[in-house]
């Protein structure tokens, strides 16, 4: 069975590596194999999910360097997130890309993003770890300078930098666990850290652990090292900046859960000035990112500062260390992957038809594309946090963690700043529904386009699947029992 | 076997240098000859490799303290493996390189005869043998640093000489005072002395450091890179910088005990220098827009690495050190012979005239990109794994300078990031610009002969990012019972 999480890699590499240098030039078969591989991995993320524990180890780069995959229940949940997110956007590429040129790079490093993304879910120690968070930078750069524009390149080097940066600094903290490690650095829950050894540098290690934290946390966005996501966001063609807001941030995520809960042990920093620094920067994070959010006039780039304060709930959940705020935190992984992909997919909407970019613009839009624009409001309500949505749930279990979390201070200011985030949220997304279906100007005509299935199919399907996520809150509170 | 046999490989390419010049300048005859002298070499070191390893042999003895004597043991092999299998590349390269040149015939000779003379550095049994051929490689490979015979090469073969020759009178009297106090100069592990040795041990650190490209000893590498790209590539990247590296490795743990040292005021000043060079050499290069000197720079800290490693006295830092020797030749090599074809076909000497050439050139800068991404350090290239276990070796050591060394080494991973694989991506991603245009049309792919020699060595530097269990058992072996 373990065979099924190489194929699941595989399978996209080597389509990636068939749409670069096959000499396909029907638009309609490379996106039809797109997606199909990405449906294909799907299916078999979920499959995974039905197995028991799988763990093969690949091969040895050298003395204490293995590659090994295992799927645990952290490496299916997110797998099966990933993958059901990546073949939805690529039912939208489909129409989307009819405005870019080199549709086949975009596809291949597409594929070879999730090819990288799979690895990095499926890793089953810290090497692995690092390797395929490494390769998921290198491979997801392609896409923020697919236009080839000044701009692009100057924002996919950016990212890039910031991305190589954080990560190098998170080796750091790598050699450091494998060091004081009891003999692998195979993820076991509650860590791997040898406690006799690691006693008397427990101070050093703290320092190490906290740079490390914030080093992988380039990737999810964290203050003072967030401004990779507002230069990348907005020049990526649409379905990239999707996969980079909703997906490629989570793999910070990602990297974050396995180091705190399966490397060190959480108990390690609980209650430590490690815990408070961080969950203060974080909170520092969620509310310039919201505020930010707010005066920005380009449309996705309101979208991306709202991915800096949205991913860093994401991250709060995980920091208070306490089981309802780290449910709080998976379920907003899911609802926010899904919201966020599907702001994108709606910016990129507006983008194909009427190739608005800046917010002032969209006055009236409702009445040109109402399909697009419901599904907007709807997802916009989601984020907010209104009922039922999932994020809702998340934030409700992210408040009650944070107050259980007996932190001083900041027990009650993490709920604070939570709500004045949720209210700064409406303040950035609702008027622009308002005003897209309340036009006060009368004397504009504006003609209601023609939205092609291929644009709402994939809209309306992560609408309802994101309001949907908080149904399956029991299951995810059971995923992470365990873990704390 | 008798050490005797170990003069064959030293020999042979000296002795066959000389011979070649006395063919055609022209001749495809020529070629062959040094082909087959240094193939021949090479077998012979590859041979001495994998069969048992002599006893030391005194060659000729001066009185009481001094001889030459020839060994061979586990890190002579190491180095004299890694010449031997660079070598006959780097001809082949130079061969394709130095086509239109004037005197290639001269500069071929020279060219081998180096091979030889770096053999004699691996395969000296006392400092004082090692010394002596140390000296021997700055003047046989100062004609081909000068060969071009501009101003800015003669310039750098001055530059070249003086620093080389007050590196090693430095050293000699660094060597006076330690066979005072060892009474011999032979490389027993663990080395003879009575104590610390801290002065001594300073300077030859840095007497040999010159040529290891230590800060601030280091400005005659990037002056140097005025020479043809075959000497730049072998020379100032492998072959003699190696040897100062190598020279470093020996007196460390060979003449010195390492236990005395460990923890002493000269070891943190030692390892000081190199984390400061390590950081120094990555920002010059992020800033040098002239590209084989960018690629200099970023040679002077990545030798650094490798002094830091061997500074950390530990067995951990030996076998990390000797890893990133043979890894960084790999890599380094591969990027200044691509360096060196793009040059030579397009007539780019700047990074910025680079912009837009990989449409023209892009099987020369996929191997690019592949040595670059090695360099840098990503996972499953080369380079990652000395980076590794030069940081785990770091973190052993479990004191400040250590903490700082791996400090620098991530500072100057990002600058590699930054300064290497920027190339790559102004060449296949930015459109052409004013100055790089009209380069960029003469552009064009390099022969086969240059597409090989830098293919083995991308291709390669994947190879052994993947497995490189084999490489560091056989180090781990070779340094086995030395620490």
């Amino acid at each position: 069975m373990a065979s099924l999480m190489i194929i699941s890699i595989l399978l996209p590499l080597i389509g990636a590596l068939v749409l670069y240098f096959g000499k396909l030039k029907n638009r309609n078969v490379l996106n039809i194999i797109a997606f199909a591989i990405s449906a294909v991995v799907f299916v078999l993320s979920t499959t995974i999910c039905f197995t028991n524990s799988l763990r093969i180890e690949l091969f040895q780069i050298a003395k204490d360097i293995t590659v090994l995959l295992k799927a645990d229940i952290i490496s299916k949940f997110f797998a099966v997130i990933i993958s059901c997110v990546f073949t939805i956007i690529s039912v939208f590429s489909y129409k989307y890309l009819t405005i870019e040129e080199n549709e086949k790079k975009f596809h291949s490093f597409y594929l070879l993003t999730l090819t990288m993304l799979m690895a990095l879910c499926y890793a089953g120690n810290l090497t692995t770890m690092y390797l395929t968070f490494e390769l998921v930078t290198l491979c997801s750069m392609p896409l923020v300078m697919h236009s080839r524009t000044q701009e692009s390149i100057k924002a996919a080097l950016k990212y890039l930098y910031y991305s190589l940066g954080g990560a190098f600094v998170g080796l750091i903290g790598i050699f450091f666990m494998v060091y004081f490690s009891t003999g692998s650095d195979e993820f076991v829950l509650g860590g791997f850290l040898d406690t006799v050894k690691v006693q008397d540098y427990s101070s050093l290690m703290q320092v190490v652990i906290f740079i490390t934290l914030i080093g992988f946390g380039v990737k999810t966005g964290v203050f003072p090292f967030q401004g990779w996501l507002p230069t990348a966001h907005p020049v990526a063609p649409s379905p990239a900046s999707a996969v980079l807001s909703g997906i490629v941030t989570k793999a910070g995520v990602i990297a974050i859960i396995r180091i705190v809960y399966f490397s060190i042990g959480s108990a390690f920093i609980k209650d430590t000035w490690v815990q408070y620094a961080w969950i203060s920067i974080i909170l520092f994070t969620i509310f310039m990112g919201s505020s930010m959010a707010l005066i920005q006039k380009n449309f996705k780039k309101r979208l991306a500062y709202s991915t800096v304060s949205q991913v860093s709930y994401i991250v709060l959940g995980i920091a208070m260390l306490n089981e309802e705020a780290l449910s709080g935190s998976f379920l907003h992984i899911a609802s926010h992957a899904l919201i966020k992909v599907g702001l994108f997919l709606v910016a990129g909407a507006i983008i194909l038809y009427t190739e608005k970019h800046e917010v002032d613009e969209l006055e009236g839009i409702g009445k040109q594309l109402p399909v697009t624009m419901i599904c907007y409001t709807v997802l916009s309500l989601g984020l907010i946090g209104i009922p039922p949505a999932g994020a809702f749930v998340s934030k409700w279990y992210l408040a009650i963690g944070s107050i259980d979390s007996g932190l001083n201070v900041l027990d009650y200011l993490a709920p604070a700043v939570l709500l004045i985030s949720a209210i700064l949220t409406a303040a950035y997304l609702l008027p622009i529904a308002v005003r897209a279906f309340i036009v006060k100007d009368k004397s504009v005509v504006l003609e209601k386009k023609q939205e092609s299935l291929y644009i709402t199919i994939p809209l309306v399907v992560l609408t309802i699947l994101s309001t949907c996520v908080g149904l399956f809150a029991d299951q995810i509170v059971e995923i992470v029992k365990n873990l704390v | 076997m008798s050490a005797w046999l170990l003069l064959i490989p030293i020999l042979l390419p000296i002795i066959g240098g000389f011979i070649a010049r006395f063919f055609e300048k022209k001749s495809t005859a020529r070629k062959i000859f040094s082909l087959f002298v240094v193939c021949l070499t090479s077998s012979f070191v590859i041979w001495f490799t994998f069969t048992v390893s002599p006893e030391v042999e005194t060659i000729i003895k001066f009185g009481k303290y001094f001889s030459f004597a020839l060994k061979l043991d586990g890190t002579g092999k190491i180095f004299s493996m890694m010449v031997a299998l660079l070598w006959p590349f780097a001809l082949l390269y130079s061969f394709a390189y130095m086509e239109d040149e004037r005197r290639q015939d001269v500069y071929n000779s020279y060219y081998i005869m180096t091979f030889g003379i770096v053999l004699g550095i691996a395969y000296s049994a006392n400092l004082m043998s090692m010394y002596v051929i140390y000296e021997a490689l700055t003047f046989i490979t100062l004609p081909l640093i000068t060969h071009t015979a501009t101003k800015e090469a003669r310039r750098a073969g001055r530059m070249y000489l003086y620093y080389s020759l007050t590196g090693s009178s430095v050293a000699l009297v660094g060597m006076g005072m330690l066979v005072i106090n060892a009474g011999t100069l032979d490389f027993v592990p663990h080395g003879s002395t009575t104590d610390a040795m801290q002065l001594a041990y300073a300077l030859l650190f840095f007497g040999f450091g010159v040529k290891a490209a230590i800060f601030p000893l280091c400005h005659w590498l990037p002056a140097a890179s005025a020479a043809p790209t075959p000497t730049t590539a072998l020379l100032h990247a492998v072959a003699v910088v190696k040897a100062g590296a190598f020279a470093i490795i020996r007196t460390t743990y060979y003449c010195f005990d390492i236990n005395k040292l460990q923890g002493s005021v000269v070891q943190g000043i030692a390892l000081g220098f190199a984390a400061f060079t390590i950081v120094y050499g990555a920002l010059k290069a992020a800033k040098e827009q002239h590209f084989k000197r960018r690629l200099a720079y970023s040679t002077i800290a990545n030798l650094s690495y490798i002094l830091f490693g061997v500074a950390l006295m530990t067995k951990a830092g030996l076998i990390a050190a000797l890893i990133h020797l043979v890894y960084h030749s790999i890599t380094k090599i591969g990027l200044f012979f691509a360096c060196g074809a793009i040059i030579k076909n397009s007539g780019a000497h700047y990074v910025y005239e680079l912009d837009g050439m990989g449409k023209k050139m892009p099987i020369t800068f996929t191997f690019f990109t592949l040595s670059a991404l090695s360099l840098t350090g990503i996972p499953l290239f080369a380079c990652f794994v000395s980076k590794w276990y030069l940081c785990t070796a770091a973190i052993e050591l479990n004191s400040f300078v250590g903490y700082m060394g791996m400090a620098a080494l991530i500072i100057s991973s990002l600058f590699t990031a930054i300064y290497a694989l920027s190339i790559p991506i102004r060449a296949f991603v930015y459109k052409p610009n004013v100055i790089s245009q009209p380069i960029v049309e003469k552009a064009k792919e390099p022969g086969i002969l240059y597409l090989v020699t830098i293919g083995v060595f991308a291709i390669l530097a994947v190879v052994f990012g993947v497995m490189s269990t084999p490489l560091v058992d056989a180090i781990t072996s070779a340094v086995g019972g030395l620490v």
